[in-house]
C-alpha cells in the first residue's frame, strides 16, 4: 500500500533521482531475497507458517502492483523487509493474534512435551528452543535480535527496517540478547 | 564477539537453514500475489461504488415512477370506461327530459299553460293552422 511506503521514507525526504524498477528487474530482486523473505517473515508472523505464507504473499502483491514504491534510499532488501513487516503486523492485527504469538509460545512445551520428542532430531529441537525463546522476547527485542543475527543486518539497517533510532534499536538489542541467553541457558540446564 | 554471540549466530544459522528448506518456492508465492493483482486491480475503484449506487438509483426511481404512471393511467382508464363511474352516470330517461325542453317553453303571465304546450315547432304541421 502506497500508505505504507510512505510511512517507511516520508514523502519530503523522497529524492527525485529514485531507482525505478521495472516488474522483471523486481521479481528478479524478490527471487533472489526469498528465502531470507521467508525467514524473516515467519519471525514477524511468531513462526506461523499460514500467517508467514499470508504477510508474504501481501507483500510480494504489493510491491508487484507498485503500491510499495522503492526509491532506493535503502537497500532494496532493508526496504522490503520494512514492506514484509508491516504486512505481516496487519496479518497479524487482522487475525487478532499480535498478543498471542509470544505469549502461547511456552518453552517447555516446545523442548519437552510434543508427542514425538524422541525422534525429533537434535537440530529440531536446538532449533525449537531457540524460536520459543525468541517468542519470548518483546517485539522490538525479537525483530532486532533476527535482523542482526538471523539476516546479518547492522544496527543501522535494522534500525531502519524497525523504523526506531540506531540508539534504541541498540538498546533492544542489548537487552533482547540478555533476556535470550538467559532463556536459552535456562533451558540447557534443565 | 564473546561467546554467546558466537553461540547465538551459530543456532541462528541452523534455524535459517532448516527455514529455508521449508520454505514456499518462489514462484509458487509470486503467482498467488500475481492472481490477486489481477482481483485486486478490479477492486480498486472506490470510485466505481458510489457510482454504481447513484446509477441503481437513478434505474429505480425511473421504474417506481413508471409504475406509478402506469397504475394512475390504468385507475383513470379502468374509471373512465366503467359502468359504475357515480360521477358520469345518467339516468335512462334523460333523454326524454333533452327533448321535452327543446319544445316545452315557460308560459306567458296569463296565458294558459296549454298555450305553451300548443307553440309550433317550426317545419312541424300544427294542427291549428
Amino acid at each position: 500500500m502506497s500508505v505504507m511506503a510512505q510511512s517507511l521514507i516520508p514523502e519530503t525526504q523522497r529524492s527525485s533521482d529514485a531507482l525505478t524498477m521495472d516488474r522483471p528487474k523486481l521479481e528478479r530482486e524478490l527471487e533472489r531475497l526469498h528465502a531470507e523473505c521467508w525467514g524473516w517473515a515467519l519471525a514477524c508472523s511468531g513462526h506461523d507458517r499460514t500467517l508467514a505464507e499470508d504477510a508474504l504473499h501481501t507483500a510480494y502483491l504489493r510491491v508487484l502492483s507498485g503500491q510499495a514504491r522503492f526509491d532506493g534510499r535503502s537497500r532494496f532488501k532493508s526496504w522490503l523487509f520494512g514492506v514484509i513487516r508491516l504486512t505481516a503486523m496487519e496479518e497479524l492485527r487482522r487475525a487478532n493474534r499480535w498478543n498471542t504469538t509470544g505469549s502461547e509460545l511456552d518453552l517447555s512445551s516446545a523442548v519437552d512435551s510434543s508427542a514425538g520428542a524422541d525422534v525429533i532430531s537434535e537440530q529440531a529441537e536446538r532449533n525449537a528452543v531457540l524460536v520459543a525463546a525468541m517468542a519470548s522476547l518483546s517485539p522490538r527485542q525479537r525483530e532486532v535480535l533476527q535482523l542482526v543475527f538471523y539476516h546479518g543486518m547492522t544496527l543501522e539497517e535494522a534500525a531502519r527496517v524497525m523504523g526506531v533510532s540506531v540508539g534504541s534499536a541498540r538498546t533492544h538489542y542489548d537487552r533482547g540478547k540478555k533476556a535470550l541467553a538467559g532463556q536459552i541457558n535456562e533451558v540447557d540446564v534443565r | 564477539m564473546n561467546d554467546f554471540e558466537s553461540e547465538l549466530k551459530k543456532r541462528f544459522a541452523e534455524l535459517r537453514a532448516d527455514d529455508e528448506t521449508s520454505a514456499p518456492s518462489f514462484a509458487v508465492v509470486r503467482d498467488r500475489a500475481t492472481v490477486d493483482q489481477s482481483i485486486g486491480t478490479r477492486r480498486q475503484r472506490p470510485w466505481m461504488i458510489p457510482l454504481l449506487t447513484a446509477a441503481a438509483a437513478v434505474v429505480a426511481a425511473v421504474w417506481v415512477t413508471s409504475q406509478a404512471r402506469g397504475e394512475r393511467a390504468r385507475r383513470e382508464a379502468w374509471l373512465r370506461d366503467s359502468s359504475m363511474n357515480a360521477f358520469r352516470w345518467t339516468m335512462p330517461t334523460d333523454g326524454l327530459l333533452e327533448s321535452a325542453r327543446q319544445t316545452l317553453h315557460t308560459p306567458a303571465i296569463s296565458a294558459s299553460v296549454l298555450d305553451a304546450a300548443a307553440v309550433p315547432i317550426p317545419g312541424t304541421p300544427f294542427k291549428g293552422d
